[in-house]
């Protein structure tokens, strides 16, 4: 009779509110799953019922085909999965040692020029260069067109990240053991790798997902350097096949009847699903492998007894 | 000292730009058969593998020839626009690039100053040009009395045409002659009873497959902004240059009342203005007729495309606006080292049969075979080089496919001679006064078009509401800065004359 007396634990809440936040978070997983359940079903949909029904979640007829297109442009996915790979990999493995490494300077309070680097990487969080800028340097004073470095180096050094971990190294209190390391004679590069990098999993996995991410999304570098199709990245590759059918369409009044014959080429609306399909596949099926890291490294920021 | 070295790292930053922009090979001693120009050229389309093949097969053509090189650099459809805006805005050196009404805008461009001017160049190299195109190509392209770019010898009008599914109508028991050609809206109106037909024969079939992202165009008018649905057409009759506000002219909106009729009766999809394109209806051959653009033998290709017949009737003359001659055009950056050589080679391009054979069509023996000798079949390895055609010049020296007429070209000529040039040709509309009442009246615009277009809305209730929107917007203050424009440009062209 007295139940709702009863003394809950602390952080526990009540039955309503646990159903109804329950249901709110279901609703929201559901409004995340649906685009992509809806993508599913376009791509296996027959042309047919597209053309007479539109998008529908359960098309009146079934088809294939569009998977038949991937087999055209197969080699294209192939190679633009490779460079989406190995830009991620490389990228962000180069990332996150250049974002400790800075972080971890500035962290210490024995390093002299600490405010003066401080002040250099916080100045691009306040004011950008812009893309004029941007691009002008990056084509004609490094020559970025058509390599990778071009994909890789514009996303290596984030402001924001580095001072995040700076704050996660200095929180962390491994002060007395870089003491301790430096009396028994360790350089400073042993220290760092070998007692601040261990000790620092967390937030260097957070951050290396974050960074993971975007490099697998990033398609805007490759529009502003790569023409070449076999460097071009799977989201880059992605978007082009998306947006060209449209493009054309709409122009098609002034680019004459010729428009007509660059069409014949174009995949169909199933077809440029499938590609998203199987291009987003994989990174979700990689994402429960993340997903362990991804949990500790929210706590980051959170309290520390 | 933060301040002392932020200024340091500035002097240094500048002094690094400094030493690139000196470490340039000296272009002026360039453009021999040993000591090659190299011209950096964008062009529009889907980049293809075998495109470094075909550069280099060139470049041993056009080294001995004209003393260059080229460097060509493809850029995908979609992108083109967004790309060629950094390009431009942050002064990268090139030398030439696709330039267009559609993507690359070539009036806003040309009066930024992004482009080399071309009128001298094109009297010292470009003879071979002047010869080609039809005068009315750089008549229209001239801003100011000054060209810019180099349209591509094409089609130079815009004719509208309504497509019709053919094995349909066969079906059905009509004629295209049941159709009236060449008549405007009577020629819209007499698709009725036929797409009445397509409606009750199956019910899963568009009849008249318009849709929301269309342009429309009208074959008697020529609208100031190249765009039907901003304000501000001249009907096309010699010496008539009066600007009016098409949306209160009764032949305009009689349009919007057919398309309303037509919405009513079934003929038009329920969400067309919501559609972006009609190609998969198209593709699966669900559809009675819609509208179109012409150029010769267009029904082939739309037929060849679609696997099925399709033809058309044209419901207009062909008209040669703005528009319509700047369909495809080449220009050269005013920032290249050496536009001469640059011009030489887009005279080349123009006139030569095999460069330009080569850089559409690829390599004799890889991509196509001859079989004939202004004929060729395309082999195995044609789907590592699809070029756009109509993008790399003059296509009226390029190679017939199997399909196409012994007279393709010929009677291309033959239409564009047909085609009426409007008697605005030449007159670029500048924006910048008008820009704060032209962006509103693009909001307006964009609001009512699609669904008017489209025979959505019902022109009886929207049509004056539209008005009434544009009128706040500053309309009079927009027509009547088209119209003295306008005014200005006869008199300059007249006291040319």
């Amino acid at each position: 009779m007295f139940n709702y007396l009863k003394k809950r634990k602390i952080l526990e809440i009540s039955k309503g509110s646990n159903i109804i936040l329950n249901l709110i978070m279901l609703i929201l997983s559901l409004l995340c799953i649906y685009p992509m359940i809806f993508v599913f079903m376009i791509s296996i949909s027959s042309g047919n019922s597209i053309a007479t029904e539109g998008y529908r979640l359960i098309p009146s007829e079934f088809s294939l085909s569009a998977y038949g297109y991937m087999f055209k442009i197969g080699q294209q996915i192939l190679q633009s999965y490779g460079i989406t790979i190995i830009v991620t990999v490389v990228g962000t493995v180069f990332s996150v040692l250049i974002t400790a490494l800075f972080a971890y300077a500035i962290s210490r309070d024995d390093f002299r020029f600490r405010k003066l680097f401080t002040f250099i990487i916080m100045l691009p969080l306040l004011f950008s260069g812009g893309l004029v800028p941007f691009y002008m340097i990056s084509t004609q004073l490094l020559h970025f067109r058509n390599s990778l470095l071009g994909l890789i180096m514009p996303l290596a050094l984030n402001s924001f990240f580095v001072l995040i971990l700076r704050t996660y190294f200095k929180a962390s209190n491994i002060k007395p053991l870089i003491e301790a390391a430096k009396i028994d004679g360790a350089g400073e590069f042993r220290i760092f790798f070998q007692i601040v990098v261990p000790l620092s999993l967390p937030g260097l996995a957070t951050i290396a997902l974050f960074t993971a991410l975007a490099y697998w999304g990033d398609w805007y570098n490759a529009l502003l350097f790569i023409d070449e199709p076999s460097l071009t990245p799977i989201q880059a590759m992605l978007m082009n096949i998306q947006t060209n059918l449209q493009f054309i369409v709409q122009n098609s009044s002034s680019m004459s009847a010729q428009a007509f014959e660059i069409l014949k080429n174009m995949p169909t609306d199933s077809a440029r699903m499938a590609v998203v399909v199987l291009a987003t596949v994989p990174i979700i099926f990689a994402y429960p492998f993340f997903q362990r890291y991804f949990i500790q490294g929210l706590t980051v920021g959170g309290v520390k007894d | 000292m933060y301040i002392k070295f932020t200024l340091k790292t500035f002097l240094l930053i500048a002094s690094a730009s400094i030493l690139v922009s000196c470490g340039r090979n000296d272009a002026a001693a360039q453009g021999t058969p040993k000591n090659p120009y190299k011209i950096v050229w964008y062009t529009i389309g889907t980049p293809q593998k075998d495109i470094k093949i075909v550069e280099a097969k060139i470049n041993e053509y056009t080294k001995d020839k004209i003393g260059a090189v080229l460097d060509i650099r493809m850029i995908d459809w979609a992108n083109y626009n967004q790309k060629m805006n950094v390009v431009l805005i942050s002064g990268e050196s090139y030398d030439i690039c696709f330039t267009s009404s559609w993507t690359n805008y070539y009036e806003q461009n040309a009066i930024k100053g992004a482009f080399y001017p071309l009128n001298e160049l094109l009297d010292e190299y470009g003879q071979g040009i002047k010869n080609a195109l039809n005068p009315a190509f750089l008549k229209g392209a001239k801003i100011n009395g000054e060209l810019f770019a180099i349209p591509a010898n094409k089609e130079i009008g815009q004719q509208i045409v309504y497509r019709i599914n053919y094995p349909l109508m066969e079906k059905l028991g009509c004629s295209m002659s049941d159709f009236k050609t060449l008549s405007g809206i009577e020629s819209l109106k007499s698709l009725a009873p036929y797409l009445q037909k397509v409606k009750e024969n199956d019910p899963g079939f568009i009849p008249y497959a318009v849709f929301g992202n269309m342009v429309y165009i009208l074959g008697n008018m020529d609208f100031i902004l190249s765009n039907s649905g901003f304000p501000g057409a001249v009907k096309i009759e010699e010496g008539n240059y009066k600007v009016f506000n098409q949306f209160e002219d009764p032949e305009f909106t009689s349009y919007f009342d057919v398309h309303h009729d037509f919405y009513k009766k079934g003929y038009i999809a329920a969400d067309a203005a919501q559609i972006q394109d009609n190609q998969s209806i198209i593709v699966a051959g669900k559809w009675g007729a819609d509208m179109s653009q012409y150029q010769p033998f267009a029904d082939n290709i739309y037929s060849a495309q679609m696997g099925y017949t399709i033809k058309s009737f044209p419901a207009f003359k062909p008209i040669i606006t703005n528009n319509s001659v700047e369909g495809s055009m080449m220009a050269i950056s005013i920032n290249s080292k050496r536009p001469d050589i640059v011009m030489k080679f887009l005279n080349l391009l123009n006139t030569d049969k095999y460069a330009r054979n080569l850089m559409q069509f690829g390599i004799e023996g890889i991509h196509y075979k001859k079989t004939a000798s202004n004929k060729i079949e395309y082999l195995g390895a044609h789907s590592n080089y699809e070029m756009p055609g109509f993008s790399l010049g003059n296509l009226f020296i390029t190679y017939l496919l199997p399909g196409d007429p012994d007279d393709k070209w010929e009677q291309f000529e033959k239409w564009n001679k047909s085609a009426t040039p409007s008697q605005t040709l030449g007159f670029h509309f500048n924006p910048s006064i008008v820009s704060i009442e032209l962006a509103a009246i693009t909001s307006v615009s964009i609001q009512y078009a699609r669904g008017l277009f489209t025979g959505q809305s019902d022109p009886k209730l929207y049509v004056p509401k539209l008005i009434e929107d544009l009128k706040k917007a500053g309309l009079d203050k927009l027509l009547a800065e088209e119209q003295r424009q306008l005014n200005e440009w006869v008199a300059l062209t007249k006291s040319e004359q």
